[in-house]
């Protein structure tokens, strides 16, 4: 790759930090399940677009939105409704952030900026938490009770793409890879999953996350820690490269 | 609210203000130190405004109001805090910041951030046992520049859930009895006792509420209580389009 210019290198330095505020930003509306704010915010709407996770990967905005604000939203709603009828202090009041609290941190990112400055890519971890006081649900007669608070530990990697649109960071692909859930106290993952696929009649695995949205490449694309499966590299970190294309990308590209 | 006013900056003026803003996450970070070494006195000194008029409306928040002005703050977070401790023995307070958004003014003279920490903290009881607290929350913090040092000038520590070390979070009460929630026994009386956050509802009261980009400091987006958000009024309050 040619050597970057004084100018070029300051350009890149501070796109570095505001890819950081875009990916933090993601981080505190995703915790409110502020959906709406955040594909109208933060995302570009270009038909590359793209969300991945362990059920495939979603593409094109349109697909991406129905995808993660529709039927997020739709969660949310049937949660509210849930909840209306055990707790009814929930009167008047958003039902998106009453769901839960899904607090994805962000630490140990490894950031390039392309050298033509108008894309960026990132890997991070996330050793996030996920809680909600107010829970309800219905029992296999249909009748509404409540469910006992929650607080359940996520650990994740992401790998993300970003382009400048008109000098404004946004997110243009990003991939999730679910490594470990359960509850935060006393999950033991590996003693859990090694019980599962020994017993007899092995239940399901914890899903990794919430819905099955409609997917253009159909999962999994990387599922949750196994006694049986060696490490996953699904989402390498970047190396410095020139500009987005197929071989520096979290989402290859259709054309 | 001061709105955002897109200004152009020279590469000079670039890479100041990115210098800028790894200091001031440096800053965050040191304060993560000084609490674990229990250095809340130096903290004070070291890492707070200076400036008699900063220091007058400086303001230490959690979810049950506001300590405002360095002698209140001093009193609560220093003296209180030190009575409470007895010799330290026993002692482990660790509150690693992480998911960091730091917006500096368009004019680079203050700066607002924000963090998670997903921390713990172990104290003693006085007999020789010790009571072990995970606890999660938001820390949202206000920075001032005095000369050429960042300071902090306004903190809020949103707490969202306490959970003691190896007990079942999911058996713990569903509403919070703040005569008896540690972090708001740990708080005492503030100077404006209020709720700020309340948790029972996750993030429905979206406070702190996390930084947008601005030009030129204005008391309204302040971490302090004069910034502190029309509460969203629900039932016969909301008015049209409220809640959402």
């Amino acid at each position: 790759m040619r050597e970057l210019t004084l100018h070029e290198r300051i350009r890149n330095a501070d796109a570095s930090q505001q890819v950081e505020n875009v990916k933090a930003k993601h981080a505190y509306l995703h915790g409110r399940a502020d959906a709406t704010g955040e594909w109208s915010v933060l995302w570009s709407r270009s038909d590359d677009c793209s969300w991945a996770h362990a059920f495939g990967r979603m593409r094109g905005f349109d697909q991406v939105y129905h995808g993660s604000v529709g039927d997020y939203d739709m969660m949310c709603m049937q949660n509210w409704l849930d909840l209306y009828q055990v707790y009814p202090e929930v009167t008047g009041k958003d039902p998106r952030p009453l769901m839960e609290c899904s607090v994805h941190t962000l630490v140990t990112d490894v950031i390039e900026v392309a050298a033509d400055g108008q894309s960026a890519r990132g890997s991070f971890i996330t050793p996030g938490v996920i809680h909600s006081r107010l829970t309800a649900d219905p029992d296999k007669d249909g009748v509404v009770h409540r469910s006992p608070k929650y607080c359940h530990v996520l650990w994740e990697r992401y790998g993300s793409d970003f382009v400048c649109e008109d000098g404004e960071w946004k997110y243009l692909h990003e991939h999730v890879c679910p490594d470990l859930v359960g509850d935060m106290d006393h999950t033991n993952w590996a003693a859990d999953e090694f019980a599962r696929i020994t017993d007899p009649n092995p239940g399901e695995m914890m899903p990794p996350t919430l819905g099955q949205p409609r997917v253009t490449d159909p999962g999994p694309m990387h599922m949750p820690y196994s006694v049986l499966k060696p490490p996953q590299n699904t989402v390498p970190w970047p190396e410095p490269y020139e500009t987005l294309d197929n071989d520096n990308t979290y989402t290859p590209f259709v054309r | 609210m001061s709105k955002k006013v897109k200004r152009t900056y020279t590469d000079d003026e670039l890479i100041r203000r990115v210098t800028d803003i790894e200091e001031i996450k440096k800053l965050a970070n040191k304060r993560v130190y000084y609490i674990i070494n229990e250095w809340r006195e130096q903290e004070l000194s070291d890492l707070w405004v200076s400036d008699p008029a900063y220091q007058a409306t400086a303001s230490f928040g959690r979810n049950t109001g506001y300590y405002v002005g360095m002698d209140a703050i001093r009193g609560y977070y220093v003296t209180k805090h030190a009575a409470d401790l007895g010799d330290g023995v026993g002692t482990m307070n660790v509150h690693p910041i992480s998911t960091g958004l730091v917006e500096l003014a368009g004019d680079g003279k203050t700066a607002k951030g924000l963090w998670y920490s997903i921390g713990q903290d172990t104290t003693p009881n006085g007999d020789g046992t010790a009571k072990a607290l995970w606890n999660t929350g938001k820390v949202a913090i206000d920075f001032v520049k005095e000369g050429d040092d960042w300071k902090i000038w306004h903190i809020v520590e949103a707490n969202d859930c306490t959970a003691e070390a190896g007990s079942e979070y999911s058996e713990q009460p569903v509403y919070i009895d703040y005569a008896t929630d540690p972090v708001a026994v740990e708080f005492g009386t503030p100077t404006i006792p209020m709720i700020t956050h309340d948790a029972t509802f996750n993030w429905w009261d979206n406070y702190p509420t996390p930084p947008v980009p601005y030009d030129t400091w204005s008391d309204e987006i302040s971490y302090g209580p004069e910034g502190y958000p029309e509460k969203v009024e629900y039932h016969f309050g909301a008015g049209e389009g409220g809640n959402y």
